[in-house]
Parts: C-alpha cells; structure tokens; sequence
C-alpha cells in the first residue's frame, strides 16, 4: 500500500487512511460489540466485530462520515446473515455425522424475560430487528432507516407496527372486536 | 404502551451499558485494528491505470494473452428460485475443443470479477449424475439460498463428471463460483478454493 498514483501526481494516503479508519473504530466499536453480543454467542460476536472492521477498512471511502455506525450495523447485519447461513451448514453437517447419538445437548440460558424473548420470536424477524435497533441500539427512526436502507417515514411506520405487533403478542393489547392487525402488505396477521 | 414495551425490551437486553465492553483503545482492539489494517487488499480501489495496480495480490493468469476476457460460457444456463428456496444453476457441457469459446483469457482484476452476476463460496455436498449440490458459505454477490445446484445437460456422450472450466466439482470439494447471465463463469472466475482466489474475491466484493 502506501502511495496511490492517479492524475499524475502522487499522493501518501497510508498515513491518512489509517489515522481515518482508528478515528472510525473510536466511534463503533464498543457499539458493534453490543451489537454483535445482543444477537450471537460470544465466540460468533467476536467474529462478526472484526469482520465488520475488516470491511470498514477495506471501503473506508464509502463510509458515510454522518452515519457511520447506521452504516456499521448495516454491514453488521448482511456479515452476521453470512455468519448464520455458515453456522447452519456445519449443524446440519454435525447432525450427520451424529445421527446415532441423539442425546439432548447443554440447555440454553433462560431469558431474563421468558414472555418477551417468547413475543418477540412469534414476530416477522424484520419486527424483531426494528425493535432492537430501536430499543437496544437506541437508534431514532431516521437511523434505523439509513441501517435498512430505508425511508425514514417508512422505518417510522414499521416501528410502530413493529410496537404494536409485540404488545398484541404480548396479550396486553387485544384486537378490538371485529378488527384485525394487518401487515405491511395489507394482509390479516 | 409503548413505554412499558420499551422499558421491558430495555430490560431484556443482552448488552445493557452497565455491562462493559473493551475500549477502542484497549489491547485487544489495537491488536484487532492491526490485523485488519494489515489486510493486503487497500482501503481504496486503485485505478486499473495505475501502475501500482501491478502491486497488488497476484492476479491469476489464466490461459492465453488476449485481449478480452470471454466469460466461458458451459452453454446455455438458467438460475432459477426454487420453491423450497434453493436457487439452481444449469449449465450445458462444456464446449467442444476448438469451438468459438476457447481460451482466451486475460489476467483477472477485482474490477472484472466486480461486474458477475452472483457469486458465492460453497462446497459439494452431493452428486447425483448430473447435478452437483453445494451449499453456500458465503454470498459474495446476487443471492441467499442456502444450496446452489449445478446441473450440466448431456450432450452426445453423457459426460461421467461434472466440470467447470476443468475444474472436476467433487464431492466434499470447496470451491469459488461466479456465474453471469445465468452462466457459470470461466477463466478463472470460478475454480476450486485457493488463498488468490479467494483473495480475488474478497477484494471483488469487499462487502
């Protein structure tokens, strides 16, 4: 690396990069540790934290200097679908090779909140990420539109769908008689 | 209600600020932000016309100097989504020695491989005469399923094995596959998984 050649004068962009990319990981990275331990085990989160600088690096000149952690946690997102489709093809391996021993695993922990994790996995899982950005990353509706590249109206529609969705999953905010939730689509839920 | 939800969502939190998590500045992140800037690949394109272009990772020389690259086309293919949501690949054999599509093939650049239509790290995890069924490991570009399925039509002679370019699809064997306009990509575009391949497309799709 180290010097880049490009209209014929010749410019030391090491030095600049780097000091760039340490300025964007002062910024993220305590959140996409959260981020990562909010949604894997802690062995995947520490996995998905560097694939997420990996690629912070290599497109640091795409990186929005306004948005950079809605931008992280959309990568986030994409490497921990990558991770996930990964880590269901070695399951589905390991129950091949372990087809004659079907002895039950450890149990995982329980939830802090058994009715909730419960809810919440009843939901569409796009529900379920708009809840988590908004309460667990803290992020207002305009920032969970630039993570699911979005419009800010739209995410602040799907929010308080999503909001609405768990409360009835909940069993705290009945269907008033002779309604109905609908979905984005318009379809009866 | 919704502040009871948020607050009980809150609660659930796996990551709660209370619970500390490493500094940016700590050891363990430095060492991590060493190793990432230590990546090879740099953190902006370079222009093909530059000449340090020449330093990068050593592009895979593949066939003959020429001066395009012909995606070698295996025949005509169809990707298409399955109802179980596996997408397939169809590939007809490859063609005969001597025909319109031989060789001629230049050195590979991200930049070329950037422009396929999907492509994906995957291993063979079964053959079935002439369908070949690797599941994905990573999407590098154009799709999600699970399961890829190459399947090569016979022409004349049935062929004993499916290949790619020569590259004999194997069972248990791990490969790099490219595919545009629903053909499977040739010229080293595909191929079984190598340190440069794979480099090749990382740097492809940096995402």
């Amino acid at each position: 690396m180290g010097r880049r050649i490009a209209g014929g004068s010749v410019t030391d962009f090491s030095h600049d990069a780097h000091r760039r990319f340490e300025a964007m990981v002062d910024l993220v990275y305590e959140p996409i540790q959260r981020y990562a331990r909010r949604r894997c085990s802690p062995d995947s989160a520490d996995d998905l934290v560097a694939e997420v600088l990996l690629v912070l690096w290599r497109r640091l000149d795409e990186v929005p200097t306004d948005a950079a952690l809605p931008w992280c946690y959309r990568v986030a997102g994409n490497c921990l679908a990558n991770l996930r489709r990964a880590d269901r093809r070695r399951h589905r391996l390991f129950l091949k090779l372990t087809r004659v021993d079907q002895r039950p695993g450890p149990q995982p922990h329980e939830p802090p909140d058994p009715e909730l994790h419960d809810a919440l996995a009843s939901l569409r899982s796009v529900d379920r990420e708009v809840l988590r950005l908004w309460a667990w990353e803290g992020l207002s509706p305009a920032e969970i539109a630039a993570v699911l590249e979005t419009s800010t109206n739209a995410a602040t529609i799907r929010l308080h769908r999503a909001k609405r969705r768990l409360g009835t999953a909940l069993g705290k905010v009945p269907s008033p008689p002779g309604h109905m939730l609908l979905d984005d689509a318009g379809e009866a839920t | 209600m919704t502040d009871d939800i948020e607050l009980r969502l809150r609660a659930a939190d796996p990551s709660p600020s209370t619970r500390a998590v490493d500094d940016a500045r700590s050891p363990r992140a430095r060492a991590l932000m060493e190793r990432v800037m230590s990546d090879l690949r740099t953190p902006n394109p370079i222009p093909l016309d530059s000449p340090s272009a020449h330093a990068r990772p050593r592009p895979l020389m593949i066939g003959a100097a020429a001066a395009v690259v012909i995606a070698l086309a295996l025949g005509a293919a169809l990707i298409k989504g399955g109802d179980d949501g596996r997408s397939s690949v169809t590939i007809a054999a490859p063609a005969p020695a001597g025909g319109p599509v031989m060789n001629s093939c230049i050195a590979l650049t991200p930049e070329i491989l950037a422009a396929v239509d999907l492509a994906f790290d995957g291993v063979v995890t079964k053959v079935d005469g002439a369908e070949v069924t690797l599941a994905v490991s990573k999407w590098f570009k154009g799709g999600t399923s699970d399961d890829v399925v190459v399947t090569q039509s016979a022409i004349g002679d049935a062929p004993s094995s499916i290949e790619m370019d020569s590259v004999k699809l194997t069972d248990g064997g791990h490969f790099l596959v490219s595919a545009t306009g629903g053909v499977v990509n040739g010229c080293g575009l595909s191929g079984e998984y190598s340190d440069d391949l794979s480099a090749l497309y990382h740097q492809a799709f940096p995402g």
